[in-house]
């Protein structure tokens, strides 16, 4: 090498390997089958909690103002929708999870590209309460109409 | 045949400000038999536990109040101390566009995994991290495990979640990444360096 760059290559004891290879120990099997386990026993009071963090969305986005919302609000929303993502992913509530992750994908779209219309998130939120484990009544059918609505949305934005 | 992993003497440092994320986390680790594990709600608390005590292994959040979890990491690849600097770092991410997965590799985590995590998916890339002799390498521009060293990575076709951006809430302008799209791009996949 001719000088510059200097670079150093350590190599080190993977101590992590030498405590895990220690005798006794559980196979992946029954380890994952005792960690999903584990996790199911949150379902009940996790689940229960997804309202709360709907209704935190809200308090948020009625913070924001009636038609205009800033980066920083949206983020803000972001960080929050985040919690609201590992619930219902964790516990299987797929629709839910499309709604989420269809207003996460607005509110990223929206910073990137300056947009600060409130309407489409508030349509999102509305939309959550729909799928909303806890209070949920919507069919099937119900559910593939909101999703195709939202997706109008995103056309909407994409186009703008 | 697989082999057995004893989790009973590894202390972990979990990163992480959503109660939610921490409390299914620790509920896996559990499951797994890690019962040493402490919880830092933010980076500062993060980087005090790290001087004061001795951890295994560090599962860091992306986003965290108070600083990014790629400059937490980043701090922790420079310390001093060879044996806290090179500790293995897994890095949790609901953020799985290509530049955020981008920036956690070259921030110096050894892992990146998707939230909400599977024990599934944990388990294999805590096993593959436990696997692999990767040299520690530091520059100038990037401290952490080498990136260019023989490996067949972690292992493929896990965890992937089915529903991840469904086509009926439309493309994203930066799709999200899958765990085995993730995996692909982090692992190594050249030979040694030397």
């Amino acid at each position: 090498m001719s000088g510059g760059t200097k670079c150093i290559t350590i190599r080190m004891k993977n101590r992590l390997g030498g405590l895990l290879h220690r005798p006794g120990g559980i196979y992946k099997e029954q380890a994952v089958a005792v960690a999903l386990e584990q996790v199911e026993s949150l379902r009940d009071e996790y689940v229960r909690a997804i309202p709360s963090q709907i209704e935190a969305l809200d308090a948020i986005l009625a913070g924001a103002g009636s038609d205009r919302i800033s980066a920083g609000r949206i983020q803000e929303l972001l960080d929050c929708a985040e919690r609201l993502l590992v619930l219902s992913g964790t516990f299987g509530y797929l629709l839910l999870d499309a709604v989420v992750k269809s207003f996460c994908d607005l509110g990223v779209r929206m910073i990137e590209k300056g947009i600060t219309s409130v309407e489409p998130l508030k349509v999102h939120l509305r939309a959550m309460w729909l799928v909303c484990p806890e209070t949920s009544t919507v069919d099937d059918a119900e559910a593939k109409n909101v999703l195709k609505e939202l997706s109008k949305i995103h056309a909407h934005f994409n186009a703008a | 045949m697989q082999e057995k992993l004893n989790f009973s003497q590894v202390a972990a440092l979990v990163v992480d400000n959503d109660s939610y994320a921490t409390g299914i986390l620790g509920q896996i680790l559990r499951g797994f038999g890690l019962t040493r594990h402490t919880i830092a709600e933010d980076g500062e608390t993060g980087r005090r536990l790290v001087q004061a005590g001795h951890y295994d292994m560090v599962i860091c959040e992306y986003v965290l109040p108070d600083m990014a979890g790629t400059d937490f990491v980043r701090w922790l690849r420079r310390l001093p101390e060879p044996q806290i600097k090179a500790v293995p770092v897994i890095l949790l991410t609901g953020y799985t566009q290509f530049s955020s997965v981008a920036a956690a590799r070259d921030c110096g985590a050894n892992i990146v995994v998707k939230k909400p995590i599977s024990p599934n998916v944990l388990f294999d890339r805590i096993a593959w991290s436990a696997e692999s002799e990767r040299p520690f390498i530091e520059t100038s521009s990037y401290v952490g495990p080498c990136r260019r060293f023989k490996s067949s990575g972690p292992p493929n076709g896990i965890g992937r979640r089915a529903t991840d951006l469904s086509a009926e809430v439309g493309a994203a302008v930066e799709p999200n990444m899958s765990q085995d799209e993730i995996d692909s791009f982090i692992k190594p996949t050249r030979v040694s360096i030397e």
